[in-house]
């Protein structure tokens, strides 16, 4: 009982780094239906930049700001300079374009901070609480929370808000939308400097328990497509949904069987569920439909 | 369609033309060997002894290769400024492979063919070496390798020209498990990185654990970038083991350090050579202290005894390394020492054409002291070490220290 539990807070720790990698997927996809394979690279840019400011010797929060600024700078740039100018390009272009994009970041970063890992202290202390005869950081519960945060925003965002209805115009339809005075091309910038904004809380959250590093968003970002995909992309609760059932395959298989076929066990259960549910378990099965 | 199909042609004419290039690019290199006896008649003038170094300058590989570098131009510089090796001034060419296999086998047959050296030090990483061995091999050229991994010189009858200077993974093993047997710890749980470097390591942990009667109670991995390997831990406590071997380079053994730590298990972490750097306490933090690893001693040459008969060698060079470079040498710039050295010893002892440096090496090194350890080279070990070579290790507030009862 005690593994169980122990197994489970696990999983759920690193479901939840996975979960909120897939967000900043999610966003960016709803709109544009592009799929930004440099959303790794701006959870290492959260990562690296925080570490940039404390050692300069800023305040802890006013360089969590900081950060989520000038990563979303990172991000409007990335869409203002690449992928605006391909204008028109189908969307497996400018996947590609982001795959371009990725690489140009992280060699970037290799230059600027060296190739070694770095350690971040962590939001609260470094204290770990105790769930029966399982324990869990801090710092894991606060993933969590930033997780849940980002779902509801997001929510609320997309369904409550007439930017979120810009969105969704967008998704279904660009010309329509473009009929009714929405600009697709500014919604397209807009939705990567939100998704560069995640991808860096996210990065600025699971900076303390990963020791990032300039390869960091290689490993996140593969993991965190893998969340989206599986809940459906387009769906931030499927988006969750996704990362945790990852994250609790990855533990019970690494606990039960063995770790060292744990992505394995975890790809496997993935793949059969995509052939069971080819469009996630939350994605609609109507696509084009849009809207998170 | 057509001009698609055009296209394709046109590049592979392009590729063609380029492998024909190549390829008469090598031949023309070979016939240089060949015909060479103006650099044969300079090696008997004697003007000077030229020596090629490739280590991995940049690249993943370049916190090895960085000291190694530095070193190698230090010693030169210093050789030189004493009037050369008996007289004679020592040159070495130094070529970065920049941590890739294909860099360093185009720079080993610059050096060998073009430079005419006459012997290759390097390179910093096992499989540029592995791919260099091949062309030393062929060329009948020596070199002396700084790679951890023991196939670069095993089997000794394919590797008659090769040798290296680090510890092997097995000496680690070995110095390990002397540890756990005076410290009375027989039943240990092996967490291993998937990679090349955690699966050899785990290989050699399980063929001498009979030979030491270490009972392995759990083997687990995991994948160097992982977020959290608090489930391995959770297995492998239950499993009743006593100590937590952990094989891997960082970030991963921070990570568990950091995990075993809030879980509150009361197993000792013992750690690889290849945390031996002071990044992996200030990853881990807290979690470090009380970490054992084994280590060369050039980590901190000012706590070995003075008795040691590694002392005065150790100490000088570390001192000049960190008066010229500003940084630690780590044990890394004490396989560049030891490279460097083996060959400027051969040379010194008249043995200035390339088999008799190999058979110079082979023979005649016995009781030779380096940075890394004291070598007895043999025609059945091209590495030289023993066990001893290596000590233990611990973290206490924050420093790597040496473990005095060992």
């Amino acid at each position: 009982m005690g593994e169980f539990l122990q197994f489970s807070v696990t999983g759920l720790t690193i479901g939840s780094i996975y979960a909120i990698v897939a967000l900043g997927f999610v966003t960016i996809y709803s709109v544009t239906k592009v799929i930004n394979l440099a959303q790794g690279e701006f959870v290492m840019l959260g990562g690296m930049i925080m570490f940039t400011f404390l050692n300069i010797g800023i305040n802890y929060w006013i360089s969590f700001l900081l950060t989520l600024i000038l990563v979303m700078i990172i991000g409007w740039l990335v869409e203002w300079t690449i992928i605006r100018r391909a204008k028109g390009a189908d969307p497996i272009s400018l996947i590609i374009l982001t795959i371009g994009i990725a690489i140009f970041i992280r060699g970037v970063a290799s230059v600027v901070w060296g190739k070694g890992q770095v350690r971040i202290p962590a939001f609260s202390s470094n204290q770990s609480i105790n769930i029966g005869p399982a324990s869990i950081t801090p710092q894991s519960m606060w993933v969590v929370f930033i997780m849940l945060l980002v779902v509801i925003f997001l929510y609320i965002l997309i369904d409550k808000t007439i930017v979120g209805k810009a969105f969704q115009a967008c998704s279904a339809n660009p010309p329509a939308a473009r009929l009714m005075g929405i600009s697709p091309a500014r919604m397209s910038s807009f939705s990567f400097t939100l998704s560069a904004g995640l991808g860096a809380l996210a990065g600025l959250a699971v900076a303390p328990i990963l020791f990032p590093a300039y390869d960091m968003g290689v490993m996140l970002g593969i993991k965190g497509f893998s969340a989206a995909i599986l809940g459906g992309l387009g769906s931030a609760p499927g988006a969750v949904a996704g990362g945790l059932i990852i994250g609790f395959l990855e533990s019970y298989g690494a606990g039960y069987i063995s770790s060292g076929l744990k992505d394995a066990i975890a790809f496997t259960a993935i793949l059969l569920i995509l052939l069971i549910r080819p469009s996630g378990i939350l994605g609609e099965k109507n696509v084009g439909k849009g809207g998170l | 369609m057509k001009k698609g199909l055009l296209v394709f042609l046109l590049m592979l004419a392009a590729v063609v033309l380029g492998a024909c290039g190549g390829d008469s690019g090598t031949s023309e290199e070979t016939g240089n060997e060949g015909d060479s006896p103006e650099s044969a008649e300079a090696e008997k003038d004697a003007e000077e002894y030229v020596l090629g170094a490739i280590y991995s300058k940049t690249g993943p590989n370049s916190p090895l290769g960085e000291p190694e570098w530095n070193t190698t131009e230090m010693l030169v510089e210093q050789i030189n400024e004493e009037g050369g090796i008996n007289g004679v001034p020592l040159r070495v060419v130094l070529a970065d492979d920049e941590s890739s296999q294909e860099k360093a086998v185009q720079e080993i047959n610059r050096l060998i063919n073009d430079e005419n050296v006459l012997a290759v030090l390097g390179s910093s990483g096992t499989t540029e070496s592995l791919a260099m061995k091949g062309v030393a091999m062929q060329n009948e050229v020596p070199m002396i390798s700084a790679a951890a991994a023991a196939q670069v010189v095993e089997p000794v009858e394919d590797s008659k020209w090769i040798f290296k200077t680090p510890q092997s993974d097995r000496l680690a093993v070995e110095r390990i498990y002397m540890y756990l047997n005076d410290e009375n710890i027989s039943k240990v749980g092996l967490l291993t990185d998937s990679n090349a470097f955690g699966t050899t390591g785990l290989e050699q942990l399980e063929n001498l654990s009979g030979e030491y009667n270490i009972e392995i109670t759990a083997k687990e991995s995991y994948n160097t970038q992982d977020p959290d390997m608090s489930t391995q831990l959770t297995n492998i406590n239950s499993s009743g083991a006593e100590a937590l071997i952990v094989w891997g380079t960082n970030p991963g053994p921070a990570i568990i350090a950091s995990n075993l730590d809030s879980l509150g298990f009361d197993m000792p972490f013992i750690g690889s050579h290849g945390i031996a750097n002071q990044k992996f306490i200030e990853l881990a933090g807290e979690g470090a202290e009380g970490v054992v690893i084994p280590t060369g001693k050039a980590l901190f040459p000012d706590q070995i005894p003075e008795g040691d008969t590694q002392y005065d060698v150790l100490n000088t060079y570390y001192e000049d390394y960190v008066a010229t470079f500003d940084s630690e040498p780590t044990n890394f710039g004490s396989y560049g020492y030891d490279n460097l050295m083996l060959a400027v010893e051969a040379l010194k002892n008249g043995a200035t054409d390339r088999a008799s440096i190999r058979d110079y090496l082979e023979n005649e090194i016995s009781n030779w002291v380096g940075t890394t350890g004291v070598f007895n080279l043999s025609s059945e070990d091209h590495n030289g070490l023993e066990a001893d070579s290596l000590v233990v290790a611990t973290v206490k507030d924050g420093e790597w220290v040496l473990m005095e009862d060992n």
